[in-house]
């Protein structure tokens, strides 16, 4: 396998990321205090020695809190992103290439799902099935497949125009073949962009979801749901808000350099320079 | 120097340099262009012929830069001029047409509206002035109903009524300069030729100069009175078109007459009427589904093809010529069945291949394969040479990996690439060596039927010649039938048994090469014939332009509408 560099951009992203991440699993061993214990001698103490972000209004450490609320804000995105590309790809790719009335019905189906604010449907399937990390997660991949549908189709569309899947065609491989030879691996980079921007989008959204009481069941603290508790405090104790918000840009910004960094490793063309046009 | 000072355009010693990359496109380059004189600039791709021509207007993509010499139009140096400057010299001054005029159309806006443009800025005129002098230009470019046509939008034109329209664009305010860049290459034999004559024309009748960028030295020999002639960015010669092209006196003009498709291909000896065809073609019709104008109207479909009926024998070939639209790329498809006809059939080894359905059929088709026009799109980018090839191998072979790689490199060194291809990915290889692999992909399926659907129109002239020597020595060796789709006469001469013409859709004309080559029945071929350019060699060492025996040449505008 060739050498896999990101460069200066995606080395940053994945560093963000990593950082996150790295600061999410340390709280699985050690946090610097309890994460819920209520203290109601140090409410809203600004940052300081002993509570390094301070803490909200019961005296619960935010750091803590913070470190605490990454398993679930980034579980949850990212759990989603990787269901929604692996049923969403496979599946656009099938619709673009088997075509006919299957296409045409699950377009119709998908395009009415897309019709509605993705938010609403997951609003929906929460207020049925209840508040949890799994029904979270199911929800939003509900909501989000029809776009990952529509993008991987549009692609794979014109992928089925091209030479080479022509070629693969006449020489009398069979569809399946031809789907996860070619269209596919020639999906997955724009795919790639649009799997980091979901991440984002899916970390929003369960910061609403929590907000409106649908999310993750509480005490378990989130980012998104930590943004929204720290609201009314803003103008007191604004790290409330701010070391949350904090997390959630750093670890989107990081995805995002990511994704791109991504994008480009995956194309072939620009892996490996020097190359004859 | 005042011999210099008349010079309607003067580069001397021009380099031109890619700043990111440090890459020389031109080195050195000096030529002159005198008031109203044809100059062309020829050269294989990458050959800087288009980049000396943008140079010349100061229109070079970002980041590519002069780095020495001069460049003077009409006594201004484009380099010293800021952009609202350079801006006046290319609309008074100067002209352009592109290769692809649609994409040098804004298809948003009313031709009239983008035709007049440049005489309301530059030149101060009101819109009915400018309307009326556009609709003058756009019947000197002999566009019907000028008037209405200024109303028309882009896409309502055809691609060499679109040319036209941009040649009216570009000389509507009676430039002293024409640059002219590939005008040509994207239209068919006879509507290129009509192009051209009327480019040359209006030129000489506004007392332009014409700057013709080109890689066709028939065009050349026909229409320039001087060329330069680049390779890879350095003038390798420079002079009246008679001493340069004509009477060749560099060897690199020599590599590149002696790449022109010239010669016959000796008939094959028939077999007699015992060997059956290999494709039997019957009442052939392909249509493409048209659009309801409202849900309960009836669909127009567009018809490509209309009972075609045509044997294709074992080990012969056949070319298929035809302008742009005539259905010989469907024609192509069909036969391997990327398409499905409306009706009629193709009959291959005893099967009507519309019939067929899964196992079966995928066996069958191995036998007809394909190589297309553009070698890039044809290779998935993320395989490596060695996967791309391999997938033409018969999947039972796929099994062992050693023995799969030994077959690729066998199939990769009989299309002459070497082992170290193996790994490389498409992106790697030029364009002639990504064409090569398409050959040895459809090779590995060991083909009966081989089409190649304007396989070497996309490549330069000198790998072109290689890779149609390519296919005759493959074909010779392996006895498969090869349909040969192509807009050019020579190329059809050079490789062809038997040609067929299409026409709109219906077959025309069919016989061996020379009976329709020299004796063509039929107003289209004639009219095809007779407008096709071609440059042989008329005695050692010389070069001519040939005259194809085209009887009582017809005028063209007669049959084409």
């Amino acid at each position: 396998m060739r050498g896999f560099k990101l460069g200066m951009a995606g080395t940053g992203g994945a560093l963000l990321l990593g950082f996150m991440v790295l600061l999410t699993l340390a709280g699985l061993v050690v946090m610097p205090h309890d994460p819920i214990a209520l203290d109601f001698t140090q409410r809203l103490a600004a940052p300081s020695a002993a509570h390094w972000l301070g803490t909200d209004q019961f005296g619960r450490d935010v750091l803590s809190r913070v470190m605490l609320g990454g398993r679930g804000s980034l579980l949850v995105a990212s759990l989603t992103v990787l269901l929604t590309v692996a049923i969403g790809l496979p599946f656009g790719a099938l619709v673009a290439y088997v075509g006919g009335w299957f296409e045409r019905l699950s377009m119709t189906v998908l395009d009415a799902l897309l019709a509605f604010p993705s938010l609403l449907i997951a609003l929906g399937i929460m207020a049925v099935i209840g508040p949890s990390t799994s029904g979270v997660v199911m929800a939003l991949t509900i909501a989000y497949t029809p776009g990952v549908v529509r993008v991987t189709r549009s692609v794979a569309l014109s992928l089925r125009e091209t030479g080479f899947v022509q070629a693969s065609e006449v020489l009398g491989w069979s569809t399946a073949h031809v789907v996860c030879r070619h269209v596919i691996p020639n999906c997955i980079a724009p795919i790639a962009v649009m799997g980091a921007s979901l991440f984002a989008a899916a970390l929003l959204a369960e910061s609403a979801l929590s907000f409106l009481g649908v999310g993750l069941p509480p005490p378990a603290p989130t980012w998104g749901g930590m943004l929204a508790d720290g609201r009314p405090f803003l103008s007191e104790a604004s790290w409330l808000s701010l070391f949350p918000g904090l997390a959630i840009a750093v670890s989107l910004l990081g995805c995002n350099l990511l994704g791109d960094a991504l994008r480009d490793r995956l194309d072939p063309r620009m892996r490996s320079a020097g190359g004859s046009t | 120097m005042s011999a210099a000072l008349a010079k309607l355009v003067n580069i001397s010693d021009v380099s031109v340099v890619a700043s990111g990359q440090g890459r020389v496109i031109l080195d050195n380059v000096s030529i002159d262009v005198d008031a109203g004189e044809v100059v062309a600039i020829v050269g294989e791709s990458g050959s800087g012929k288009s980049t000396l021509a943008r140079a010349t207007i100061g229109l070079l993509p970002r980041g590519v830069h002069v780095s020495a010499g001069r460049i003077e139009v009409a006594g201004v140096e484009p380099a010293l001029l800021d952009e609202r400057e350079l801006r006046s010299l290319r609309g008074r001054t100067t002209g352009m047409v592109f290769q692809e005029p649609m994409s040098a159309l804004n298809p948003t806006m009313p031709v009239g509206q983008q035709l007049t443009e440049v005489c309301r800025t530059h030149l101060g005129m009101s819109r009915g002035e400018a309307d009326e002098r556009a609709a003058t230009m756009l019947e000197r470019v002999r566009i019907r109903d000028p008037k209405a046509a200024l109303r028309r939008y882009p896409h309502e034109f055809s691609g060499g009524m679109r040319q036209r329209l941009m040649l009216a664009a570009a000389l509507l305010h009676q430039p002293k300069l024409l640059i002219a860049d590939e005008p040509t290459t994207a239209l068919d034999v006879i509507v290129q030729r009509e192009v051209l004559e009327l480019m040359t024309e209006l030129v000489r009748e506004i007392g332009a100069a014409l700057m013709l960028v080109t890689h066709d030295l028939a065009v050349v020999a026909a229409y320039a009175q001087r060329v330069a002639v680049l390779d890879a960015g350095r003038r390798v010669d420079w002079g009246p078109v008679a001493d340069v092209v004509l009477n060749p006196r560099e060897a690199h003009v020599e590599r590149l007459l002696a790449a022109l498709p010239t010669g016959r291909r000796g008939n094959m000896q028939k077999t007699g009427a015992t060997a059956p065809p290999v494709l039997e073609i019957e009442q052939l019709c392909v249509t493409y589904p048209g659009r309801r104008k409202l849900p309960w109207s009836p669909r127009v479909d567009r018809v490509a093809l209309q009972s075609v009926t045509l044997n294709v024998d074992a080990g012969e070939t056949l070319a298929v010529v035809g302008e742009s639209g005539s259905g010989k790329s469907s024609l192509a498809r069909v036969l391997v069945r990327l398409l499905r006809p409306a009706s009629g059939c193709v009959k291959f080894a005893g099967h009507d291949l519309a019939q067929v359905r899964g196992a079966k059929l995928r066996e069958l088709r191995r036998e007809l394969q394909i190589v297309f026009q553009d070698p890039a799109s044809a290779l998935d980018p993320r395989m490596s040479i060695f996967e791309v090839v391999a997938e033409g191998l018969a999947p039972s072979a796929l099994g062992d990996r050693a023995e799969a790689r030994r077959r690729v490199a066998a199939l990769l060194l009989e299309v002459g690439l070497e082992e170290r291809f193996l790994e490389m990915l498409p992106h790697q290889l030029s364009g002639g060596q990504r064409q090569r692999v398409c050959i040895a992909r459809a090779l590995a399926a060991q083909p009966r039927v081989l089409v190649a659907d304007e396989a070497v129109s996309a490549l330069d002239l000198s790998v072109q010649s290689r890779i149609l020597a390519l296919i005759e020595r493959l074909q010779l060796k392996h006895g498969f039938a090869c349909i040969f789709v192509t807009h050019n006469l020579a190329v059809a001469e050079r490789i062809a048994d038997r040609v067929v013409v299409l026409y709109r859709g219906e077959l025309v004309e069919c016989g061996t090469t020379a009976e329709v080559l020299d004796r063509p029945s039929h107003p289209y071929t004639r009219a095809l014939l007779a407008a096709s350019l071609e440059l042989g060699p008329i005695a050692p060492g010389k070069y001519g332009l040939r005259a194809r025996a085209a009887h009582a040449a017809t005028p063209t505008d007669s049959i084409i509408s």
